[in-house]
């Protein structure tokens, strides 16, 4: 391979090399530089990456030594039994079956997210496309609106009897109804769709990032644009790419919203509806629940180890080096109005439809297809009960501080704790980077439980308050963290900071100067996203939040439990219109303290 | 290489921090308080009592602590705080699984933070045979319903009537049905559903046949193998109720009734009556904390809900406790058949469930 950039480093081994190969002396120094920075533990930079890694091995290993415990605990409560894994895969579990739904499920809503999520990015940021404002948000929107919302959504487009698609267009037409929402296809697409902006996100980083000297070089040397994409691009994305990949599959194999609307009524089930169900009875067979979540962690376990496997020989993605780079947009020419008339049907069917279905539920009395008689009877009445729900602004409130709160949290530890895994020989650093991936694993309602049994027996004031809310979801999205920083940093040159170090920098200006304003992209992205899920995070919440301490999430669930579809489309389209605004202003921001934009470097 | 070096410690603190103490689920804290926090209410009755709870209920801090998965709470909360405007109702609102293992939790270790439970009857079953609640036996019980009373540590303060809804456009006159076994017909395949979540309306329904109806288990569930074959399997109560008024299927086994009543209020194309039988009933009930930390309030609160607060109860369509509430017409049209588990009924979850699970999925029992 020689897609290694033009690098002045005398280093020859990447950070990353192999065991075998014997440590080089550039590997050595950094080394020597973490341990020289815990010897001194009182100084600036000892406390701060001491202290992120101690935060996130805590975060880490409270709710997984619980789940532990709690699976390999025997029944009289002494000894290690393998009777949860049993209960849970044997019998009439039909746990085989059920895994290869849950896989295939997985493996086709990560494919068509990533395909989608990278191309939408390789348009936004690489060419000069039309519709690049709109874009940006609109790409967001799927990620934005709830999934119980959106799977909803795509119920009333696809249903094979009454989906608008099927009624309104297919059927007048063609004559035939040929979408079928219920089908292992429909849920892929949904989940795919819904997924597509982790992967747009992450993308839009690396592709920011990316020298285009490179390709510019491979197309001087008379490769042609497919073969530049193939043997150039791509490969420089590889670890932005294996770690979407990575996340978004363990996601969907980790989620029920999707196959619980969409796959039930078919008799599709997956992995995690046996976790629903254990998790339903009482007394709850943790044990069991465990015992699913370990078969999921060693699933991730196992992408972890590929991901840095594949990402063994580091040097290659490097793209920001030394040399000031420019990216500069590809000109599409005539393909122009064609990428411009492919992005509105993109956005049409995964944004424009699905928020329709909304808009239009949300002004109904109850839901009924649209016909002359629904039209004239639109109120905003469910607007108003949004207005009126007396914690809506309690909850608004919560939720924005918790939000903004965990999504800094995260990606400043991460930031941290990725420079520990990819740039330093420390002892453990790839046991750290696994510990920080397992809470993607751990079901929701386990961690709530470890949470409040570890914070119940601490006399710290934190049961009951916000801030059991923050740590929950700073546990949550920490594997979320990790891989947008992890993703950043693998296409970062160390020679930046050895110049830097060289100049005489410290570590902490090093790190606050040169390589956070670099990674800036990544780790926005990061934050964008972890702020927009955890508006959406129910499952631990709804066990810790206090009275007086409600956030939206409680407030979606409870109308969703028991109340009005209607007004849970109108309390939807709020938060979509609330996030866009939000997700907008963060992007403002961050061009004004430096974030690297398309047009400018 | 000291390649686990790292986490291996942090492992350790993690694994000493989680596993010191009792252990995270087994340990039930049976420990029943040796002083009764009620008792200094306990025999009084009319204004003394009230004038007596009230003042010590804001004495305490004027604050009741309430855990509840009745998601019309905040009717009740806001009618008890106009009627006491001293005291500030601080409830938390979960699906009931949550409230049942929050205040597990925070009783075992031992510290209990909310002082009345409102939830449903097989989470309060459960709190009750942990020795978490205290029996009511306050002035209201005299006007409720014998159903509602001497349930043990608790008290039903309404019910959930699980009916049999459709959609009209979809079920003509003349072809409604009549009974539940008749969705045993293959006529009704692909047209019924069932939410994924409602095991305890199975329990009850299974009970019936074979308590009631004296079916063979082996015939009742037979009877539940072919009507499975037909439905569909829907996930939320919510949306359940908004497909049937899209016509996504024509009947809902098992919906609220207070739901489709809503849905119809608004012009829905939904009905439930005339019902198929039988109606389940299911109890929610409302309980005193054994070791509350506001007494007062919680006995006000109680007292309230199952006295004049069952008038907002019946307002949000569900069915009181009390034998009579001023101005309220019983939903279920007299005459019908109704059910709910008796007191001595099984009511092990955990067996239901896992049957209601291998029900839907089409496998045996048997696990």
């Amino acid at each position: 391979m020689t897609l290694a950039p033009t690098s002045t480093t005398a280093h020859d081994n990447g950070p990353d090399a192999g065991p075998g190969s014997a440590p080089g002396p550039g590997a050595d120094g950094r080394a020597g530089r973490l341990l020289r920075l815990l010897r001194r533990p009182l100084s600036l930079q000892g406390l701060l990456v001491g202290g992120a890694v101690v935060v996130v091995g805590y975060l880490a290993i409270v709710p997984l030594g619980y789940l532990v415990h709690d699976t390999f605990l025997s029944a009289d409560g002494r000894g290690v039994s393998f009777g949860a894994f049993s209960r849970a895969y044997g019998g009439n579990s039909q746990s085989g079956e059920m895994m290869l739904n849950s896989l295939w499920f997985a493996l086709g809503s990560a494919a068509l997210a990533l395909v989608l999520g990278t191309a939408l990015a390789y348009v936004q940021v690489r060419t000069d496309t039309p519709f690049k404002g709109l874009f940006f948000a609109a790409s967001l929107v799927p990620l934005i609106v709830p999934g119980i919302l959106y799977a909803t959504s795509w119920i009333f487009l696809g249903d094979p009897q009454s989906g608008l698609i099927n009624s309104l267009v297919f059927k007048p037409l063609f004559g035939t109804s040929p979408v079928n929402i219920y089908s292992v296809w429909g849920m892929i697409w949904v989940q795919g769709l819904h997924l597509a902006p982790v992967a747009f996100l992450l993308m839009v980083a690396a592709f920011r990032a990316m020298d285009p000297s490179l390709e510019e070089s491979a197309a001087m040397s008379g490769a042609n644009r497919l073969t530049v994409l193939r043997r150039v691009t791509i490969p420089l994305l590889r670890p932005a790419m294996i770690s979407a990949a990575l996340l978004m599959f363990v996601q969907s194999l980790e989620s029920f919203e999707v196959p619980g609307l969409l796959g039930l009524q078919n008799g599709i089930y997956v992995f995690t509806s046996r976790i629903y169900f254990v998790l339903r009875a009482y007394p709850v067979d943790y044990g069991a629940a465990g015992a699913y979540a370990i078969g999921l962690l060693l699933i991730a376990v196992l992408g972890v180890l590929l991901s840095s496997w594949l990402q063994r020989s580091s040097r290659n993605f490097q793209t920001v080096t030394g040399k000031a780079f420019r990216p500069r947009p590809v000109e599409l020419g005539r393909a122009r109005p064609l990428v411009g008339a492919g992005i509105i049907l993109y956005f049409l069917l995964t944004v424009v439809l699905p928020v329709a279905v909304l808009v239009y539920a949300s002004l109904l009395k109850y839901y009924a297809a649209p016909s002359s008689k629904t039209l004239s009877q639109m109120t905003l009445d469910n607007y108003r009960a949004v207005l009126d729900m007396p914690l809506a602004f309690t909850a608004l409130k919560n939720s924005l501080i918790v939000g903004v709160g965990a999504a800094t949290a995260v990606m400043i530890l991460t930031a941290i704790v990725a420079w520990v895994v990819l740039r330093t020989k420390a002892p453990g650093r790839r046991l750290l980077d696994l510990l920080a991936f397992t809470p993607i694993v751990i079901p929701g309602l386990v961690l709530g439980l470890a949470l409040a049994f570890v914070y119940l027996r601490m006399s710290l004031p934190i049961y009951g308050t916000l801030f059991i809310l923050l740590i929950s979801y700073c546990t949550r999205y920490l594997p979320y963290g990790m891989r947008y920083s992890s993703a950043a940093m693998a296409q970062m040159s160390p020679e930046l900071e050895e110049s830097a170090a060289v100049s005489g920098a410290s570590w902490f200006q090093t790190f606050r100067r040169v390589l956070l304003p670099l990674m800036s992209g990544g780790i926005l992205a990061g934050w964008v996203y972890i702020l927009v899920v955890s508006f959406r995070e129910l499952s631990s919440t709804i066990l810790l939040y206090s009275p007086g301490k409600e956030v939206l999430s409680v407030l979606i669930w409870e109308q969703f439990e028991n109340g009005q579809f209607t007004t849970l489309a109108a309390l939807g389209v709020c938060m979509v219109v609330l996030l866009v605004v939000l997700v907008s202003i963060a992007y403002r921001l961050g061009a004004r303290f430096g974030l690297q934009s398309d047009s400018a470097n | 290489m000291r390649q686990g070096a790292l986490p291996a410690g942090l492992l350790a603190a993690g694994l000493i921090l989680t596993g010191c103490g009792a252990s995270p689920t087994t340990g039930a804290a049976d420990s029943a308080p040796a002083k009764n926090p009620y008792a200094a209410y306990e025999s009084l009755t009319g204004q003394e009592r009230t004038s007596k709870l009230l003042a010590d209920a804001k004495s305490e801090g004027g604050v009741l602590d309430l855990y509840t998965s009745n998601t019309d709470i905040q009717d009740l909360v806001d009618g008890f705080q106009k009627a006491y405007p001293g005291i500030k109702v601080h409830a938390f609102r979960a699906n009931s699984e949550t409230v049942l293992q929050r205040a597990l939790q925070e009783n075992q270790a031992n510290k209990p933070q909310n002082d009345v439970m409102d939830t449903n009857d097989l989470e309060l079953r459960a709190l009750d045979s942990q020795h978490l609640l205290h029996a009511y036996d306050g002035p209201a019980t005299a006007g409720l319903k014998d159903a509602a009373k001497n349930l043990g540590g608790w008290t039903a303060e309404r019910f959930n009537a699980f009916v049999v809804g459709w959609n009209t456009n979809l079920v003509k006159e003349g072809q409604k049905p009549k009974e539940f076994a008749d969705f045993a017909d293959p006529k009704w395949k692909g047209k019924l559903s069932v939410e994924v979540g409602d095991w305890d309306w199975y329990a009850s329904m299974h009970t019936y046949l074979t308590e009631q109806q004296h079916m063979s288990p082996a015939a009742a569930d037979a009877l539940f193998k072919k009507i499975a074959a037909n439905v569909k399997v829907t996930k939320g109560h919510t949306v359940q109720g908004e497909q049937l008024s899209a016509g996504q299927f024509a009947v809902a086994l098992s919906v609220y009734s207070h739901t489709v009543d809503k849905a119809a209020r608004k012009g829905a194309p939904v009905a439930w009556r005339p019902a198929v039988e039988p109606v389940i009933l299911r109890p929610n009930g409302v309980a005193l904390m054994a070791r509350p930390r506001h007494a007062a309030a919680a006995l006000l609160w109680v007292d309230w809900v199952l006295g004049d607060g069952q008038r907002i109860i019946a307002e949000s369509l569900r069915i009181p406790a009390a034998k009579s509430v001023p101005g309220y017409r019983d939903p279920i049209p007299p005459g019908t058949t109704t059910y709910s588990l008796s007191k001595t009924a099984e009511t092990d979850t955990k067996k239901w469930n896992t049957a209601y699970d291998a029900l839907l999925r089409g496998v045996p029992a048997a696990g």
